[in-house]
């Protein structure tokens, strides 16, 4: 009954957005201005391999006189005891210098250049970031060459890094989006290491010996993925990194595969004090692999669930029609790894209403699976999406780590590509069967962080409640 | 173009009521987001004339007097093309751009021109310190009133920002982060809240425990005096031209940096190649320039000191537990019993505390010192 009111509303506001044109009379409706067929012309992708076995991949570009290079290193979760290891490594061997490099000159060097050596990522990968003036490549190569070959691991950066680390430990519940987006994720993954997070006791079991350990482990030219855009060639480039990299030594690296997610999705309900006037909603469960042969679907299915903003149901209902929040949507996570999560998000939710909100999502939920969209919701949902991927091929370097990111994922380099040609041929018949497999409107985890004493009605109206206790250790 | 001179031409403002309520929440997000929070209390006690003292959003009470009429008004004038400035980048032919213009954007009429802002922000009388409580990790911001382009002295403060804290090299980097590593984050200095009017130089900085923000501003002060009386090194200055120039090429390598670099010109600084002109600016700053500008702006007088301190909700029975009862006498006396210079620090640490919490967790410290020392005890036996 209550799907059918929605409905009966949605056609209104469209009849009236469709009429307003008319009144206006001046100007063609955007959706009726005739475009060309938006055509993509990709650049030439160059196959590079260095003599100590380092493989990747070169886009020319010599618009401007800058080269970016990135080197991709693998590598895998820490002990859980010592989660916090990776971070800290790749700090300390960016901040702590290296042999020929020491951390003031290092600083020094590339900031009177001025160039740029980054090194930052997440469990499974270190990456490795240099851009410079085409001019300093041979100098800041070599930078970027003594920082992975011979980093120093000073002490006093370790422990530099360990009591930073501490700090952010003990801001991590300020902001209260930060704790909504944690603590969901450790009630998806549980105890996987995607649930996994930094503690003081992690960060404090962490030793120098650690941090040699794992670079001795990753930090192998056979393990690594390079990416290099820019004004260089083919030829100049390999010449300088076979140059910069000769002393960069293979090694047997074994790297397990991440472990399965144990953790089934089931209905439970969460709630997390904090002392804000709105409350933060979190509301899904575990996903799909980026593998999945309905990846295409699912993303378009998200797309107009949650996923593409003003022309989504949930920002149209919760945001638009409603008013009860700033920020909200959906994200349908694939992972190439195990598997990405899904959530529907409500940031901001006027505290008294908080219940409609969550209310609502459940209800597009519903909608998606039973009614689905229409033909024309699907057609400017793929439309909409396949035209945001022009912006994938403005930037050459954000292109070269996409390559490299596909090839880390062991994916085919041409998967956007040919997703394009799937997305193309979605069928409305496609989406709804996506969303009765992939949306588990029955097995919901629904987190909210607030002042229970704000709310129109306590969260346990909805179902039993598990209390979390905020830590900041 | 259909659709920008459309919004501009013909807006209907649907859905006026529940988008209201969505900046209610908007704004009600900033209250609980404790930087935005201590963001705009520095401002409004920053600036006392200049708008700059108003948040984007407004306060809660303007939200609810707006109405759709009020709105409609402030379209009219202000998103009207004489007030309007457009940059096109990017894969397209400037002849067909101009008749695109012209065809969608010609007919629209102008309106009377915004009335232009007459109010200046007076002159600075005294340093103005602020507090604001909040269930978040202690933060400051420290401002100074400055001037802004095309006032020469303007373009020396981009040196002298960035000799505080652009970059690793940078003085409060390496001093305050990395060497006395009073904070777990870099200190901010940038210019802001914004760049038509007058605006101020600022400093973030946030102390990393148990260091407190008291620290952290004496350092960052400490700083501020080396630059009155030490001129900036040769080697600074040319590390600061020489990421000008690198980030100038970085710019013109995306359609968006150079629409930025051609409208922030255009509409701040009155000449879409502004930009250009004021980093052959930044060229010539003198070490002399810098150390004349931090003697005249950097003073206590013309700066707003914004402190934000941790208030936690009061704990429920048994979550801190250790608070333990203190007789205040025996405290005191233990207090005057300490050499004269550090009972003289503990009052004026006491002083300087902004909240009740804050005293009572030193009180509690001091009570164990006091016992450790066998204070307590002896004083007990007499």
């Amino acid at each position: 009954m209550k799907r059918k009111v929605l409905i009966g509303v949605l056609a209104v506001v469209l009849a009236i957005a469709l009429a307003t044109p008319l009144l206006a009379g001046k100007r063609k409706h955007p959706s009726d201005l005739k475009y060309p067929q938006l055509d993509i012309t990709t650049p030439e992708v160059i196959d590079i391999s260095l003599d100590n076995g380092l493989e990747g991949f070169l886009i020319e570009d010599q618009e401007i006189p800058v080269v970016d290079v990135v080197i991709l290193i693998k590598t895998y979760f820490p002990d859980p005891e010592k989660y916090g290891l990776n971070e800290m490594v790749n700090w300390v061997i960016r901040n702590g210098g290296s042999r020929d490099w020491p951390s003031d000159k290092l600083n020094d060097e590339l900031e009177f250049l001025p160039a740029s050596v980054e090194i930052y990522g997440g469990s499974l990968n270190s990456i490795i970031a240099a851009s410079c003036m085409k001019k300093d490549l041979a100098q800041v190569l070599s930078i970027m060459s003594d920082l992975i070959m011979n980093p120093l691991f000073p002490e006093d950066k370790i422990e530099k890094k360990r009591n930073d680390m501490l700090e952010e430990i003990r801001r991590q519940n300020d902001q209260p989006g930060d704790i909504a987006r944690r603590e969901f994720m450790k009630i998806l993954y549980q105890d996987h290491p995607y649930g996994w997070e930094s503690t003081t006791a992690t960060v404090s079991a962490v030793m120098r010996d650690d941090l040699v350990d794992f670079h001795r482990t990753y930090f192998h030219p056979n393990n690594a993925i390079l990416g290099v855009s820019g004004d260089v060639t083919r030829a100049e480039i390999e010449k300088a990194l076979n140059l910069a990299l000769s002393g960069w030594e293979r090694a047997e690296v074994d790297i397990p595969p991440v472990p399965e997610v144990k953790a089934k999705p089931a209905e439970s309900y969460h709630y997390a004090y904090k002392d804000i006037n709105q409350a933060y909603i979190m509301i899904g469960h575990l996903g799909i692999n980026s593998n999945n042969p309905d990846h295409c679907a699912v993303n378009i299915m998200n797309f107009i669930l949650g996923g593409g903003s003003f022309t989504s149901w949930i920002t149209e209902e919760v945001r638009v029609k409603k008013g009860l929040a700033y920020s909200t949507g959906s994200r349908y996570g694939q992972d190439a790894f195990a598997v990405g999560p899904f959530y529907a998000y409500s940031r901001g939710t006027k505290a008294d209403e908080y219940s409609r909100a969550i209310n609502i999502i459940m209800d597009q939920i519903t909608r998606m699976k039973t009614v689905g969209p229409t033909e024309e919701e699907l057609r400017k949902a793929v439309d909409s999406f396949l035209n945001g991927q022009v912006f994938d091929y403005d930037s050459k370097s954000g292109m070269v780590r996409r390559l490299v990111g596909l090839r880390f994922e062991g994916r085919p380099l041409d998967t956007p590509e040919m997703d394009m040609e799937t997305y193309a041929k979605l069928t409305v018949e496609e989406i709804r069967r996506a969303a009765d497999k992939y949306l588990l409107r029955d097995k919901l985890s629904v987190l909210v962080v607030g002042d229970k004493d704000q709310f129109d009605r306590p969260l346990s109206d909805f179902g039993e409640v598990q209390e979390i206790e905020l830590k900041t250790e | 173009m259909t659709m920008e001179s459309d919004r501009m031409d013909t807006p209907v403002f649907r859905e006026f009521w529940s988008e209201r309520d969505v900046v209610m929440e908007e704004r009600r997000m900033s209250e609980n987001d404790p930087d935005d929070v201590l963001d705009e209390a520095f401002n409004s006690v920053a600036f006392t004339a200049c708008p700059y003292k108003w948040p984007v959003l407004g306060w809660m009470s303007d939200l609810l007097t707006t109405d759709r009429k009020e709105l409609m008004e402030y379209h009219r004038i202000n998103y009207a093309p004489n007030n309007a400035t457009a940059v096109v980048v990017g894969d397209v032919d400037a002849k067909a751009v101009k008749k695109l213009a012209k065809k969608y954007f010609e007919s629209i009429p102008a309106q009377e021109p915004p009335p232009p802002l007459e109010t200046r922000e007076p002159e600075q009388q005294g340093e103005r310190r602020l507090v604001i409580e909040h269930d978040a990790n202690p933060k400051m911001m420290i401002g100074y009133h400055k001037p802004i382009f095309p006032n020469p002295e303007a373009v020396a403060f981009q040196v002298l920002s960035d000799v505080l804290a652009g970059g690793r090299t940078s003085r409060l980097y390496k001093t305050i982060f990395e060497e006395k590593q009073l904070t777990a984050r870099p200190p901010r200095v940038y210019e802001g809240p914004g760049n038509r009017y007058d605006n101020l130089l600022v400093i973030q900085a946030e102390p990393r425990h148990p260091h407190t923000l008291e620290e952290v501003e004496q350092a960052i002060y400490e700083e501020i005096d080396k630059l009155k009386t030490e001129p900036v090194s040769d080697r600074e200055l040319q590390r600061i031209k020489n990421q000008l120039d690198a980030r100038q090429i970085r710019q013109l390598g995306s359609n968006l940096g150079i629409a930025f670099t051609l409208l922030i010109g255009e509409i701040f600084l009155g000449d879409y190649k502004a930009m250009f002109k004021q980093n052959e600016m930044i060229k010539e700053v003198t070490p002399e320039e810098v150390m004349e500008i931090a003697k005249k702006y950097l003073v206590p007088k013309n700066r707003t000191v914004a402190f934000r301190v941790q208030v936690k909700e009061e704990a429920e029975e048994g979550e801190t537990g250790e608070a333990e009862e203190f007789d205040q006498q025996v405290l005191r006396a233990y207090i005057m019993s300490l050499p004269p210079e550090e009972a003289q620090a503990v009052v004026q640490k006491f002083q300087s505390m902004r909240s009740e919490a804050e005293m009572k967790a030193y009180a509690q410290e001091l009570w164990k010192q006091a016992k450790a020392a066998g204070f307590v005890k002896d004083k007990d036996k007499e």
